[in-house]
Parts: structure tokens; C-alpha cells; sequence
């Protein structure tokens, strides 16, 4: 009887007891962000579907009314222009989450684009699109982002979401170059260059999947970093005027809004604007310990 | 051999910076506007056709970017940066006015940050996965998403607008003071601002690695040895966390920064960060393109002062220098 | 004689939130002065964790429930975490497995050494601890030791890096030694040497050891009673020459059927089939620094003949992982040529269906199992991999029939085709690997060290598994491996590699019967006799 048919069943579904026992605890860390997902779900259906529960018409400026208290016609009261700040919250909603996608989805694309590229390159390519990098982000992320759109002249939500995109891709790039030359090396790209697996075949089928599971934080995290830069932007004049309405914008006025005592103009954009990043950030730190944590049983 | 070293190092910064001021001054000439009002000022308006032509010739406005940027090389080597649209100024005398503020402000919350975040992080990783870690975790993370202009705000109107405790704006009190005392109570609340910032992005890596560094097998062995679980933490696991450390807070440089012009803006504080706003919302271009190459050099510089001091207390290169392997 | 450690009935379970999983069940052994006992089992069997029980420094999920641990007479389940420090180091030590990570990275050997000295002798001076260091370190002799103390343990070997975990251990006197295979990770002629310097400081010294291995062989060397561990149990106890001749547990008598001077030896092929794969000279260079140069493989010249199977031995560093990969046309060899069925491989002016056609007769099986699948492919995916590759239409139609096949060939199940590699175990996963290299039909098999870090009864089955491939389909392999016994079983002959050079080629009966070159015979001195 040959021994190795018999032995086809080592340990129950093939893990020995120890791998078992860690498997077991590190399932006890999963902790899925039931209430995180939930509420961004909320913010966002709230934010799109806007038009069905909206109050009044967020750009209409009723001068008369203007910084009125939370409560009774106004929900969340008015802001230093008369407009209704409980509409413009789901209004304003659409554009900030609206830019921090658009401005993610061009920051990923530069990113991965130019990771691979060093990760593929020659030494020499690869050490001198490193130090461009270095130089890139050398200057404040802020400040270039303020002086790229100072030099696009024209404020609309292309035009930052562009300027935003083009200042975020750094740390895509790096993880995405890391992750090439690293897979590159590995045993199983080698066992399929072995087996005759030519550029094509490894790109698909090896550095992809493996690619997508490194950066999926990256992503997440820039979508959050975009929405905060935007609103910091729009806060400082510099972003999206007045007239388009974003969480960002509707907190310029928040700075004068402070010394008439009006608080509402002041918190209540900023409370949806952190508990929208609070969410992202923990859904982007769930996605990195399942992702992690599946590396490490290995 | 110890010069050749460092030469190449200068070597290496002096290039950085000169690719830094071609891509800066690449995208400043492609701003809209009137690029004579750098150099003139308000006089462009009063000149005639004939006097545009010759100061566009003179200044080399008409030639390819490459001889542009020669002449404006030139003319920065010998300090000559042009001048404030706004301001009406030489760029060079605006920004010193300033610039020792922003220094200040930036400097001060660059060395409490490096010490909190770590004292925090070890903190953290002492009492790993405890009450008192679990509620700082949830308070850390709750903080670090808030926008620093926001932070700014709350900090205003809590500590400024409600509580009337601490000025909520500007470097020193407006006609009289600029005291050393006067200063600092100035400085509270923005470094409070650009403090709680960053605090607990880089205490959480301080944990999280420490954390790491203890499962790993030379823990056990020590342990075995027979020491105390905290020996074990600060002698041991700190030594191996502390040169990636330093690594990071050397990058961190320009997050703090650009924080802290941040943070400026809404206190009104009169440093750099004011000054670029002003810039950006004047259209003063050359203001803010001197502006990014100053902060680039900031950065550069203290990026490599950190890489340097990190390969002197790395024990990993500082022996490798020393001997070649051991074949035992 | 002193009994040093006693345990009784010891129960250890790991936390599951729900109920606890036994670790180690009801395990009672003793240990006296002067005595070693080995314990012997396979990996997840408990031996490290009754180590660590015993030390009381157990993964914070795991808890003594039950029994009791006697060291000295004191019963230690019961002592706190501060008693406990104090036992720790100066009455029991432990040494670790993998001595590369044993040792902290950021300080000098020296420092650690000391800190140890210092843990358990208040009061001594600078200089009283530097002389102690450099006796600890003679002790365990790393030569040199005033100047080797400063160095990192970057600077040291695998082997001396262990010198330095036993001089740690050994620096308050314990009068208990916990050695958790301590020189699985270590080469064979190092393993020997450690062997023979732990059997002297325990003639000096008057310790009672536990040395836990899952190395029978090995076992046999060090001690003269040995306990056999399973899922956390005792299976059986006694002498050494009891348990290995006439064993009465069924698990020791699978764990002895399975180790290679006990299998069914392999009829030898016959020799003088035609060269199918011929090395002439080859030489690879890697740049190790600005002006270093190590040869990995230096002018090997080697024939290896249809249908054989060849092996090919020698330690760490002797360059074999790097002759295989110049085998595979993953590097190219700086000097020197290979011809395969008398075709040049590296020449140029082979079209391009015909180079890949060569690809596909030669298939490598890697050492490290985990790292050669790619984690986030199903296993019929990796299977398929090659035919895809080349699009071939095999056998059976579809790719994923023929995986289907070629799993149940190398004795795996159906329902291992949707799993991925992260779930199996790391015999299964060699046997996806190889399924993988099957599925060619490849005429040349080169797997390297196929045998590591894999158990004894797992290391079994994929022999047996080998020698049914050659002999029922006739395959050519070249084994590299650094384990003799399994050469020995395995191979029709034999080349030894040691610092890149081939220095020694026969065949296997005749290397280990009569070996002619000084390294080969040091090899075989130092390889662990069976008892």
C-alpha cells in the first residue's frame, strides 16, 4: 500500500493543529465596521438622492433669513447668505464625495502606471524617477496643490479634482513599485518564467491580483485624503467659490460665522464632513487587516 | 575619504534643489496674467507699448523656457527673485520678514511632535490591546481624520471665542508686546493645531511597530533570560523600532509643514503659510513660486540631515563599515 | 540523583472563546541531574509549547489548566510572574530553534550576553562582566572572543549565532536546559559539532537536558530515554533501544516505518542510458559588494542519464540552488554551457516554439512550498498554469480535467481544486507543485530540497511518491537535498557539491561505502547514526 495515497489527509481539512489554533485567534481581531459602513451608506444615498427630502432650494439666498438658529423652518439653520444648510449638506455632499472620486481614480491610474514602470525599469531608470518623486513631494502637498490650481486659473470641480489628482499619486507609486520588484523575485513568478510564462501571461495572472490587494488601502485612504484637501481648498477661497456649493465651501464662511456666535455654520458641515472621513478611515483599515492578516497564515 | 563623502552628498542636495526650481518654475510660467507684473508691479499698467517691448526683451520673456529660465537663474543666484505683486516688495525682503515665524511655529511642533508621538507609541504598546489603549486608539483616530482648518476652528472657539483663555490670533498682541512671554501665549493654540495634527498618525505607527517588534522570536529568548516585560520593551524592542523611526519622522517633514501654513491661515499668524494664501488669492505668482522652492529646500534639506543622522546610530551600517562578515 | 523537573498530568488549552483546544494533554515525564531526554515528535505535536510551559511563557491565548510542573520540588504553576523571572535563566533555560532570529539585530552579541550575566549576578563590575562574556563565549567555543563580543549578529553564521543562544542560556548556571530543536535549522557538519559541544558542557556542567527534536536519528545521538509526542500526548516512554526496536504505540511504529533507513528501498535503474542533460564547465559569478565576487557554481561539469534518478548534496552555500537554476535557464551561466538531449540551451538561433517546447520538458520543484504558488490563485488554476502556457490539449480535453487528474495522482482529492495554497499544509502544497510540474509530462525533474521543513511521515509519502514516477513513467529527476538518508534511499548516484566546486561523483552505494574526497567523508562522519 503506497504510503502517500494514505497520507493524502494530514490533519483535519489539512492544517495541523497549530495552524489551526492561530487561524482561530486571529479571527477573533475581525472586527467587520458594521456601524462604519452603515452610516457612510446612509451619507451617500442621503447625498445623491438629495432632491427627495430636500426642505428648500440650497442656492436660493433668502437674505432675510440669513444666520438663523437650527430649528423649526430650518433644520440645521442658515448660513452668513441666507441659504438653507440642511439642503445645502446633501447638496454639497454630492460634489466634495464626487471630487474625491474622480481625483482617486486619476491619482490610482498616474500611481500604478508609474509604479510598475520603476518597478519594471533598469536600476539606473528606476533610481532616477525615484529621486523626481522625492523632489515631487518635497514641496507640502497643500501648497502645490494651491499652486497648481492658482496656475489653472479656472475654479470648478474638474479643475480640483484634476489639480487633487495629480498631487496624490505618490504613495501609490511607492507601494506599487515595492510590490513589482518584489513579485518579480518571487518564487512562483520564477516557477512561471520556468515555465515558459512570458511578460503578458505573469502581468495578468500573477502581478495583478497580487497588485490589487496592496494598494485597495491606498485607494480607500486617498479618497478620504482628496475629500479633506478639497475642503480645506474650498475653506481658504482656493478651492471651489462660493457660488458651488461643497462641504468645504460652506465652511469659508466659517471663520467670520464664528465671532457672530453662529456655531451652527461652523460645526455642522464639519461634523459630516469628519464622520464621512471617520468612515472611510475605518473601512480603509478593516480592508488592510483582512488583506494583511491573509499574508501572514502563510 | 571623508570629504569625498559629504561632497557627494552637497553634490546630491545642490542637484535636488535645481531640479526643484526647473519644475517650479515650469509650472509658474504656465499661470495666466501678465507675467511682467512679477518684475514691475504696479508700473505695467502706466507702460507703453514700446516699454513692454523692450522690458519683455530685457527680461527674455519672449525666448524658449530653457533661456528663460537661464536668465532667471542668473538673476536668483545673485538675489534676485523678482518682486510682490502685492506687497510691492522684493520677494526676498517679504518672505525673511516672515519666514523666522513660520520657523518657529513649524520648528517647535516638529520636535514636540517627534517626542509626544513617541512617548505615546510606546505608551500604547505597553498597555497593547488594554482599556486605556483601546479608548486612545478610538480617541486617535477620531482626532487625526479632522482637517487641520477645522481643528483650527474648534480650537479658536473653544479656547478662544467661548472660554476667552487664549488669543486666537496672530503672532504677539497688536501694539505693545512681542515679548518673549507674549509670544509664546500666542503660540499655544496654533501649535496645539499643528500638534494634534499629525500626533497620533505617527503614535500609531510607533505602536503598531512596536507591537510587531514584540512577537518577534529574539522577545522570547530575552524573556527567557529572565527579564522584566518592560526591560524587554525599552531595551530591546525600542532599539529596533527607533532607527525606522527616525526614517519616518524625517519624511514626515513635509505633512508638518505644509500643516503649519495651514494652521497659520486661520490663526492669521504671519509666517509663510499666510503669505502663500495671500499669494494665491493676489495671483502673485512669483511670490508662490518662491514660496514652493523655499518650502522644497526646507524639506530637502531636513530629509537629508535626518537620512544622515539615521546612518549614524543605525548599528547595522555603522558596523558594516567597520567589518566584513564573519564566515564562522 | 537529583530529579530536577517533574511534570504531572499537565494540561495546557489554547483559548477559543468558545472551548478550549487541549495543546498538551495529560502529559506527565521527569528529568534528572545529568540526564537528557529526548522528546520526539512531529510539528504541532506540543514539544515547543511544553517548553514554553515549562519557562511559563506561553502565547497569552494559552493557559495551564490542569496538573502540575515539580522544578526542584517546587510546584511553579502556582508561582507568579516575579517568582517565575527569577527561575528563569538561572535555574531553567531555553534555546530556540532558528538561531537567525533569535538574536536582537540592534545590539552586539556581547551586550546580550552580558545582560544575561548581569540578570543573575548583582554586582559585578564592567570588567567582571566582560570576562565573564569572553569565558561564556569560550565555553561554547566561538573562537576569538575579546574581539568577536562587539560584532553584530549580522556578522555571525546560523552556527555561531546558536553558540551565542547556548551561551545566553548557559550564563547563570541553570541546572535545567530546554533545547527546542536546536539544531533543526543548522547544517549537517554544524549539527554535529553543536551535537558534540552540548554532550560535553553537559558532562562539564551536570545540567539535565530535554532535548525536544523531530529527528530521530538525532534523538538516538544525544540521549538515552526518549519520549514519543502526539496531538499533545505522550504516545510512549522508555529507552532509547526499548522504543526504537520494539516499539508498542501504533503512532511510534508509523513515525519509525517512516524514516528512510526503514523504507522500502528503491531497485536500482539500470545505468548506461543515454545523456539527457550534460553540464560542461559551468561557472556563475554574483557581485557581492564594489570588489567581492562570489562564485556561486564553479566549472561543474555533470551527466545526467535518461531515467535516473540523481542527487545532488551539499550544504548551504555550496552553490546547488543556483546549478538548479542554471539548469532551468533562470540565470545565465557566465562560463560553460548546458546541452540538453545534446541541444545547447543558452545558444541563440532557436525559434521560439522550439525554446519554449525545452521549457516545457524541464520542471522545477522549489524548497519553499508557500512562496512557489501564488497565494491568490485557486490550485486548479496553478495547475492548469503550464498547459495554458502552451497551449496544449492534454489527455483528458479540458485543463481542468487534467488537474483534476494529476491531483488525484500525486494522492490528493477533488475538492482540493478550489482551495488556495494559504489553507493547505506544506506537504500538500509540495504535492500541488508537483502536480503542477506533472502536468507537462515533463522528462526532467529537478526538485530542490523538496524534503525541508516538511514532517518525517510527509517526507515519506513524497519519496515513495518519487520513486513510483520514476519507476512507473520513467522520469529523470535530480534530487538536491542535504539530507543523506533520503539520498541514500532515493538516488542511483550521487555528486557533492561544497563551495560551488563538484568535488565528489559516484554511485550511491559505492560514495557512501568508500567516499575518496575529505569533505565527502566529513559529510558522512557527520551525518547522525541511526541507533
Amino acid at each position: 500500500m503506497y504510503l502517500y495515497l494514505s497520507c493524502s489527509g494530514e490533519g483535519d481539512e489539512g492544517l495541523n493543529g497549530k495552524q489551526k489554533k492561530s487561524r482561530r485567534l486571529e479571527r477573533k481581531a475581525e472586527k467587520k465596521p458594521w456601524a462604519a459602513s452603515v452610516l457612510l451608506a446612509l451619507i451617500v444615498a442621503g447625498c445623491v438622492c438629495g432632491e427627495l427630502f430636500m426642505t428648500k432650494d440650497p442656492t436660493f439666498m433668502d437674505l432675510a433669513n440669513s444666520e438663523r438658529a437650527p430649528g423649526g423652518e430650518f433644520l440645521f439653520g442658515t448660513d452668513t447668505l441666507g441659504r438653507d444648510l440642511f439642503s445645502m449638506i446633501w447638496y454639497g455632499g454630492r460634489i466634495s464625495l464626487l471630487i474625491g472620486c474622480i481625483s482617486t481614480l486619476l491619482s490610482t491610474a498616474i500611481g500604478v502606471v508609474l509604479g510598475a514602470l520603476c518597478g519594471f525599469a533598469p536600476k539606473w531608470l528606476d533610481l532616477a524617477l525615484m529621486r523626481f518623486v522625492e523632489i515631487f513631494l518635497s514641496v507640502p502637498s497643500l501648497l502645490m496643490i494651491v499652486f497648481l490650481q492658482a496656475v489653472a486659473g479656472e475654479q470648478n470641480v474638474l479643475t480640483i479634482a484634476v489639480v487633487i489628482g495629480a498631487t496624490g499619486w505618490c504613495g501609490i507609486a511607492k507601494v506599487v513599485r515595492t510590490e513589482v520588484q518584489r513579485l518579480r523575485r518571487s518564487e512562483f513568478v520564477i516557477a512561471s518564467r520556468c515555465m515558459g510564462g512570458g511578460f503578458f501571461h505573469i502581468l495578468r495572472w500573477h502581478l495583478f491580483p497580487n497588485l490589487l490587494a496592496s494598494i485597495l488601502f491606498m485607494v480607500i485612504m486617498n479618497i478620504r485624503n482628496a475629500i479633506a484637501a478639497e475642503s480645506t481648498l474650498s475653506f481658504l477661497g482656493l478651492g471651489l467659490p462660493l457660488e458651488i456649493i461643497s462641504w468645504g465651501s460652506m465652511l469659508s464662511l466659517a471663520q467670520s460665522a464664528m465671532f457672530t456666535g453662529a456655531w451652527w455654520i461652523v460645526f455642522i458641515p464639519g461634523v459630516f464632513l469628519v464622520a464621512t472621513l471617520l468612515c472611510i478611515t475605518k473601512i480603509g483599515a478593516y480592508a488592510q487587516d483582512v488583506l494583511t492578516r491573509k499574508e501572514r497564515n502563510v | 575619504m571623508r570629504f569625498v563623502f559629504y561632497g557627494k552628498r552637497l553634490l546630491s542636495f545642490a542637484a535636488s534643489i535645481f531640479i526643484l526650481s526647473v519644475l517650479v518654475f515650469c509650472i509658474a510660467r504656465l499661470a495666466p496674467g501678465d507675467p511682467l507684473a512679477s518684475y514691475y508691479g504696479a508700473r505695467v499698467e502706466r507702460m507703453s507699448g514700446q516699454e513692454r517691448e523692450m522690458a519683455m526683451e530685457r527680461l527674455g520673456l519672449n525666448e524658449p523656457l530653457a533661456v528663460q529660465y537661464g536668465k532667471w537663474l542668473e538673476r536668483a543666484v545673485q538675489g534676485d527673485f523678482g518682486i510682490s505683486y502685492k506687497y510691492k516688495q522684493d520677494v526676498l525682503e517679504v518672505i525673511g520678514a516672515r519666514v523666522g515665524n513660520t520657523l518657529l511655529l513649524g520648528g517647535l511642533g516638529f520636535v514636540c511632535l517627534f517626542w509626544l508621538s513617541l512617548l505615546l507609541g510606546i505608551f500604547c504598546a505597553y498597555c497593547a490591546h488594554g482599556l486605556l489603549d483601546r479608548i486612545i486608539c478610538t480617541l486617535g483616530t477620531a482626532v487625526s481624520v479632522i482637517p487641520e482648518f477645522w481643528l483650527s476652528l474648534l480650537l479658536i472657539y473653544i479656547f478662544s471665542v467661548t472660554l476667552r483663555l487664549l488669543p486666537g490670533s496672530g503672532a504677539y498682541t497688536l501694539g505693545g508686546g512681542g515679548g518673549f512671554s507674549d509670544r509664546l501665549w500666542h503660540l499655544i493654540l496654533p501649535l496645539c493645531a499643528v500638534i494634534l495634527g499629525h500626533l497620533w498618525y505617527y503614535a500609531y505607527l510607533v505602536r503598531n511597530r512596536l507591537i510587531e517588534e514584540m512577537r518577534a522570536d529574539y522577545v522570547l529568548l530575552a524573556r527567557a533570560k529572565g527579564l522584566k516585560r518592560r526591560s524587554v520593551l525599552f531595551g530591546h524592542c525600542l532599539k529596533n523600532v527607533l532607527p525606522t523611526y527616525l526614517g519616518i519622522m524625517a519624511i514626515s517633514v513635509p505633512h508638518v509643514l505644509g500643516g503649519t501654513y495651514i494652521v497659520e491661515t486661520v490663526f492669521s499668524y504671519p509666517g509663510i503659510g499666510t503669505l502663500a494664501y495671500e499669494s494665491a488669492r493676489y495671483k502673485d505668482y512669483n511670490l508662490l513660486m518662491v514660496l514652493a522652492l523655499l518650502s522644497g529646500i526646507i524639506v530637502i534639506f531636513s530629509s537629508r540631515l535626518g537620512q544622515a543622522i539615521g546612518e549614524r546610530f543605525d548599528p547595522r551600517i555603522r558596523s558594516r563599515d567597520r567589518q566584513e562578515p564573519d564566515r564562522g | 540523583m537529583n530529579e530536577r523537573l517533574r511534570l504531572e498530568h499537565l494540561t495546557v488549552t489554547f483559548d477559543d472563546g468558545a472551548h478550549g483546544i487541549p495543546v498538551i494533554n495529560d502529559v506527565s515525564l521527569s528529568l534528572s541531574d545529568g540526564e537528557t531526554l529526548a522528546l520526539v515528535g512531529e510539528s504541532g505535536c506540543g514539544k515547543s509549547m511544553l517548553c514554553r510551559s515549562v519557562m511559563k511563557l506561553l502565547p497569552p491565548a494559552a493557559r495551564i489548566t490542569s496538573g502540575s510542573i515539580y522544578v526542584n520540588g517546587a510546584d511553579i504553576t502556582r508561582f507568579g510572574e516575579e517568582k517565575m523571572r527569577r527561575l528563569r535563566g538561572s535555574v531553567v533555560s531555553m534555546v530556540f530553534q532558528d538561531p537567525m532570529t533569535a538574536l536582537n539585530p540592534a545590539l552586539t552579541v556581547g551586550a546580550q550576553i552580558g545582560e544575561a550575566v548581569r540578570l543573575h549576578e548583582r554586582g559585578l563590575s564592567k570588567r567582571d562582566v566582560h570576562a565573564r562574556v569572553c569565558e561564556l563565549m569560550e565555553l561554547v567555543g566561538i573562537a576569538d572572543a575579546k574581539s568577536r563580543k562587539e560584532l553584530y549578529p549580522y556578522h555571525f553564521s546560523g552556527g555561531m549565532r546558536q553558540r551565542a543562544v547556548l551561551a545566553i542560556a548557559l550564563a547563570a548556571r541553570p541546572q535545567i536546559l530546554l533545547a527546542d530543536e536546536m539544531t533543526s535549522a543548522l547544517d549537517v557538519t554544524v549539527q554535529a559539532e553543536m551535537l558534540a559541544l552540548l554532550r560535553r558542557l553537559q558532562k562539564s556542567q551536570g545540567m539535565a537536558i530535554l532535548f525536544v527534536t523531530h529527528d530521530l536519528r538525532v534523538a538516538a545521538q544525544m540521549a538515552k530515554k526518549v519520549a514519543v509526542m502526539h496531538a499533545g500526548a505522550i504516545a510512549e516512554c522508555g529507552r532509547v533501544e526499548e522504543i526504537f526496536e520494539t516499539p508498542r504505540h501504533p503512532y511510534t511504529k508509523k513515525l519509525l516505518a517512516a524514516t528512510p533507513e526503514r523504507l522500502k528501498k528503491k531497485e536500482p535503474t539500470a545505468s548506461g542510458g543515454e545523456a539527457l542533460l550534460e553540464l560542461s564547465h559551468l561557472t556563475k559569478r554574483f557581485s557581492a559588494g564594489k570588489t567581492t565576487c562570489v562564485r556561486a557554481v564553479d566549472d561543474v561539469s555533470l551527466v545526467i542519464r535518461k531515467g535516473e534518478l540523481f542527487g545532488l548534496v551539499g550544504e548551504s552555500g555550496s552553490g546547488k540552488s543556483t546549478l538548479a537554476r542554471l539548469i532551468m535557464n533562470v540565470y545565465r551561466p557566465d562560463e560553460g554551457d548546458v546541452r540538453y538531449e545534446g541541444r545547447s540551451v543558452f545558444k541563440r538561433g532557436g525559434t521560439h516554439a522550439e525554446k519554449k517546447r525545452l521549457q516545457a520538458l524541464r520542471q522545477l520543484i522549489f524548497q519553499d512550498s508557500a512562496s512557489s504558488l501564488n497565494q491568490r490563485m485557486k490550485v486548479k488554476d496553478i495547475i492548469a498554469e503550464p498547459m495554458r502556457l502552451h497551449h496544449v490539449t492534454t489527455k483528458r480535453g479540458d485543463p481542468y480535467a487534467e488537474a483534476a487528474f494529476q491531483l488525484k495522482y500525486v494522492g490528493l482529492s477533488d475538492d482540493y481544486m478550489e482551495r488556495y495554497p494559504a489553507k493547505l499544509s506544506g506537504g500538500q502544497r509540495q504535492r500541488v507543485a508537483i502536480a503542477r510540474a506533472l502536468s507537462m509530462e515533463p522528462q526532467l525533474l529537478v526538485a530542490d530540497e523538496p524534503f525541508a521543513s516538511l514532517d518525517v511521515m510527509t517526507q515519506a509519502a513524497l519519496a515513495e511518491l518519487f520513486m513510483h514516477l520514476q519507476k512507473e513513467h520513467g522520469f529523470t529527476f535530480l534530487l538536491i537535498a542535504h539530507d543523506l538518508a533520503m539520498v541514500r534511499l532515493l538516488c542511483d548516484r550521487v555528486g557533492v557539491m561544497y563551495e560551488g566546486r563538484l568535488v565528489e561523483v559516484a554511485k550511491t552505494g559505492d560514495l557512501f561505502a568508500a567516499p575518496k574526497h575529505p569533505y565527502t567523508k566529513r559529510l558522512l562522519d557527520a551525518m547522525p547514526k541511526p541507533w
